[in-house]
Order: C-alpha cells, then sequence, then structure tokens
C-alpha cells in the first residue's frame, strides 16, 4: 500500500504487451518529459509554409555543426585570420565545411525572411501573438548581426569595408554606439570581439530566444489560417508530426546547402588594407547600400532604423482582428512597397559601380 | 608679475595645443607612405583597371615627405613598371618596398583596435572548379539527402492539403448559412 502511495501518479503503467522501443521512450519520457511535445496542432501546421520557422532552425543547426568545426582552425587574430581561412583547404573537409556555412547562412537568411513574411500574410502576429511576433523580429535582427560579423570575420577587402561602415555608424549613434567603435578597448582588436560576439553572444541570444518564441507557440498554439478559421475543420495531429515533417523538409534543405558547398564554394577577399573602398557588401545588405549611394551613410541608420520600426510598430498599429490578406488592405500594401523597395535598392546596388563613402 | 605670469600660462598653452597636432600630423605620415603602398597594392589586386587611382595612390608615396617604413628606390622601379604596363612587376616591387618594421625588441607589432593587421596583400582566393572523387561523395551524399527528404515529406504530408481544409471550411460555412 504504501509502495503504491510512493509511486509518482505519472508513472506510465506496466504492461507486458509494450515493445521494447516503446518501452525505451517511456521511460526517457518519465525523466524528461518529452511527451510535452506531442501537443496538438491544427493540420495545415504541416504544410511548406508554416513549416519555415522550423527550416531556419534547420539551417541554424547546420550553422551550429560546422561553425564549430570551422572555429577549431579559424584564427581571429587580424594578421591570421585571412590566411586561416585560406588554410582550411588542407583541413579534412575544410572547404566544404566552409561552404556549408556560407550556403546554410544565407539559407537562415532568407528563410527567416520568408517566415517573417508568411507571418505578416496570414496576421499571425495578431493577438495573443504580439510578444512572440516581437521576440521573432528580434531574432531576425539577430540574424543579420550573425551575416554581419560572419562577413567581417573573414577579413578580407570586403569584410574590412563593412567593419568601417560600422564602426563609422557606431560613431553617428554617438554613446548609443560604444560596442561597435574600436574605443571601447583600444588595445584589443574589434576583430576578436566581433568574434566573440560572432561565436558566442549572438548565437546565445538566439538560442535563448528561440526557446522563448517554441514556448510561446506552444503557449498560443500554432496560428490558424485566415481561411481556415474553424479548428473543426481540421483534424489535429501531434507537434511531434509536425517536427517529423520539418526534418523531411530539412533532409532537402541540406541537400541543397551540401551541393552548393560543393559547386559554388564561397570566395574569400584579398587581404584588407584601409582608406580604401573598392567592394560591395553582401547581397542582404545591397539594398542599404544604394541608400548610402544616394544620402550618405547615415542613410544605412535610417533605412535599418525604419524597417525595425515598421515591423516592431505592426502589431500595435493593425489592430484589425481579421487575418485574412484581403481584409488587410493598408497592411498588404506598406509590407508590398517595403518589399519592391528592397529588392529594387539590392538590384540598382548590383549594377552601380562600388563608391568611396568614409 | 601676474600678467607675465599668466602671459607665460598661455604660450605654454598655446605650444601645447599647437604641438600636439603637429606630432600627431607628423605621425601620421610616417605610417602614411606604407599605407599608401598598401593601397596601391590593393587596387593593382581589386581594381586592376582604375590605373588613375593607383598612379595616385604610387605618386603620394613619392611626394610624401616621410619615407619611414618604405624603400622609396624600390616605389620609383614600381612607378616605372607600372606605367610600362607591368601590373605584376609593379605590385611585386611595392610589395618588396614595405619591409615588416619591427619594434624595439625585435618583434612584430600585432595589430589593435581597428587596424588590419596586413603586411602582404593576398590575392582573391577562389576556390577551384575541379571536382575530384571526394567531393563527388559530397554530391552523392546530398542529393541523396535531397531524394530522402522528399520521400518523407510525400510519406509525412498531413492528411489533407490548405486547398482541401479551406474548400471543406467554405463548405461548412456555405451549409451554415
Amino acid at each position: 500500500m504504501t509502495a503504491n502511495l510512493d509511486r509518482d501518479a505519472t508513472q506510465p503503467s506496466e504492461t507486458p504487451d509494450r515493445s521494447r522501443p516503446r518501452r525505451v521512450l517511456d521511460a526517457v519520457d518519465e525523466r524528461l518529459g518529452i511527451d510535452a511535445l506531442r501537443y496538438p496542432v491544427p493540420e495545415h501546421a504541416n504544410n511548406l509554409a508554416w513549416s519555415l520557422g522550423g527550416l531556419t532552425l534547420v539551417s541554424f543547426l547546420v550553422l551550429l555543426v560546422t561553425g564549430i568545426y570551422l572555429a577549431q582552425f579559424y584564427d581571429p587574430l587580424p594578421e591570421s585570420a585571412n590566411q586561416s581561412i585560406r588554410d582550411l583547404s588542407d583541413v579534412w573537409l575544410g572547404t566544404f565545411a566552409r561552404g556549408l556555412h556560407y550556403w546554410a547562412a544565407q539559407a537562415m537568411y532568407v528563410l527567416v525572411a520568408l517566415h517573417l513574411l508568411r507571418v505578416i500574410f496570414h496576421g499571425s502576429y495578431k493577438r495573443p501573438r504580439e510578444a512572440n511576433y516581437l521576440v521573432g523580429v528580434s531574432m531576425f535582427a539577430l540574424v543579420i548581426a550573425a551575416l554581419f560579423t560572419g562577413t567581417v570575420l573573414k577579413w578580407d577587402q570586403e569584410g574590412f569595408e563593412a567593419l568601417a561602415h560600422n564602426i563609422e555608424i557606431g560613431e553617428l549613434l554617438g554613446g548609443l554606439g560604444f560596442w561597435f567603435t574600436p574605443d571601447l578597448a583600444g588595445n584589443i582588436p574589434i576583430l576578436v570581439r566581433l568574434y566573440s560576439a560572432h561565436v558566442v553572444l549572438v548565437p546565445g541570444l538566439i538560442v535563448v530566444l528561440f526557446l522563448l518564441h517554441a514556448l510561446l507557440v506552444k503557449r498560443h498554439g500554432i496560428s490558424p489560417h485566415p481561411d481556415i478559421p474553424a479548428a473543426a475543420h481540421e483534424h489535429p495531429e501531434p507537434f511531434t508530426s509536425h517536427l517529423r515533417r520539418i526534418g523531411a523538409f530539412g533532409l532537402v534543405v541540406i541537400g541543397v546547402l551540401g551541393i552548393l558547398a560543393v559547386l559554388v564554394p564561397p570566395v574569400i577577399g584579398s587581404t584588407p588594407v584601409e582608406g580604401i573602398e573598392v567592394t560591395k557588401p553582401a547581397w542582404p545588405f545591397l539594398w542599404m547600400y544604394a541608400l548610402e549611394n544616394w544620402f550618405g551613410l547615415s542613410a544605412i541608420l535610417w533605412g535599418s532604423g525604419a524597417l525595425f520600426a515598421l515591423l516592431v510598430l505592426l502589431p500595435f498599429v493593425d489592430r484589425n482582428p481579421r487575418r485574412s490578406w484581403r481584409d488587410r488592405p493598408v497592411v498588404m500594401s506598406v509590407a508590398a512597397l517595403v518589399l519592391v523597395a528592397i529588392v529594387t535598392l539590392s538590384i540598382i546596388a548590383i549594377f552601380s559601380a562600388a563608391e568611396t563613402h568614409i | 608679475m601676474t600678467r607675465s605670469v599668466g602671459a607665460l600660462v598661455a604660450a605654454a598653452v598655446l605650444a601645447l595645443l599647437t604641438a600636439a597636432p603637429a606630432a600627431a600630423h607628423g605621425s601620421d605620415e610616417e605610417t602614411e607612405a606604407r599605407v599608401e603602398v598598401l593601397q596601391a597594392i590593393a587596387l593593382i589586386v581589386n581594381t586592376p583597371d582604375d590605373s588613375h587611382e593607383i598612379m595616385e595612390h604610387i605618386e603620394q608615396v613619392v611626394d610624401a615627405p616621410d619615407h619611414e617604413g618604405v624603400d622609396l628606390a624600390l616605389v620609383q622601379e614600381a612607378e616605372a613598371a607600372f606605367e610600362d604596363g607591368d601590373l605584376t612587376q609593379a605590385r611585386e616591387l611595392l610589395q618588396s618596398s614595405i619591409a615588416v618594421s619591427e619594434d624595439a625588441a625585435g618583434g612584430t607589432a600585432l595589430a589593435a583596435a581597428g587596424e588590419t593587421g596586413t603586411t602582404m596583400v593576398l590575392d582573391v582566393d577562389r576556390p577551384g572548379a575541379g571536382i575530384d572523387g571526394g567531393d563527388i561523395v559530397l554530391l552523392v551524399l546530398s542529393a541523396g539527402a535531397i531524394v530522402l527528404g522528399v520521400l518523407l515529406g510525400w510519406r509525412f504530408r498531413p492528411a489533407d492539403s490548405v486547398r482541401r481544409l479551406r474548400h471543406r471550411a467554405g463548405t461548412a460555412e456555405g451549409e451554415s448559412s
């Protein structure tokens, strides 16, 4: 009797017909609570558009694995950083790991941007998901920060010119930009500080925010499809089925990244020299470069600030409870305008010559 | 007396104010010739067609008042080579003209803050387009991941597509109204 009382009520009952794998899973679940992942999600969540966030996570995991490998061979001192990347060709799978890291970074940016567009298109940022939307926007900013710091770590002419812009913008921000300037620690190369940001600070914050994001998704449930308002029309499936489908899509993403890493390996530019501007930034930053060509350095700050201000304000401005894009003409028009502007500016920057700004 | 002390202080302050920038300026120019050489090489590497800009940097080295850390004779040879259109020779001579400056302890000074640490401008490195056996293995594995992913994606597909769910919701709404 006492023994029975001591047993946890959640402990699975002993049934002799359970298979060995099932018993192992039950034992693990009893201790780690993984069964909590089997919460019900609507059927529409298992489609590609609703899996973009999960695929962003797959890219992030590829970045973590390849990044840990690359960190074993990367030397963040300015004198040797560029050469240490070139030397990866002498390391087992070094060039492939760098290629995979590079293309996974591009994929992560594209996937997180598509995920954000999907959220805006379907009104998934609306009550009660405003806070989780803001967590997502913060993660988008961190992905851009990871891309930027990664660009600088190559320590080639392009990376150094990007850094020079970063420093100038840090100075434009006055006291707020102190971290971005070399003045914070004059005897430490800023490259070393950016390296620490790239491998610890930025991914660490992404992990923390991701956990919060995932917990809030569980708390609020996956957002409804605007055209399928009643859950009664869908057969709910466990979240683990959603994860399984993301795993399948993730294999496709990894395969594509692998092919790109082999066939289109990333270039490393010449060792950097200060005082000249002969390169253009990585493609995600091209739209800012076009703005800078027209309006000067501060336009980078105002342009990116305006974009993020729009993103942050969106759930507070658009309080219309309707989620369908047809019922939200203003938001859809502004979003389309911003998207067209970014694409147009990027194309203009591609066809314009490199200019000196600093 | 007070007036003369005041004048002395004012003179000292004035001297300090004017001397400090002069010293800083002199220090900048010590490294400026060397930086100009590096810039000329970087331009040869990155924008070899921009001969006007390259020549301007070489001329600025020659015209600089202070050539510390730069072998001017080699720069002048590089200038001649560049004028003859021999970019490779010009680049080599420019690179030779900047010996690595060593500090009093005999070691190389390490870059700090926002310094580049560049002593030699390396070429742009474009990994070879050739595919070896290892690459083929990686390509096969990647293609295998794609095929497996597509198959599993199909196997784990939801019972209803979004289109069907939408249609079902529309039909149900029509019936209820």
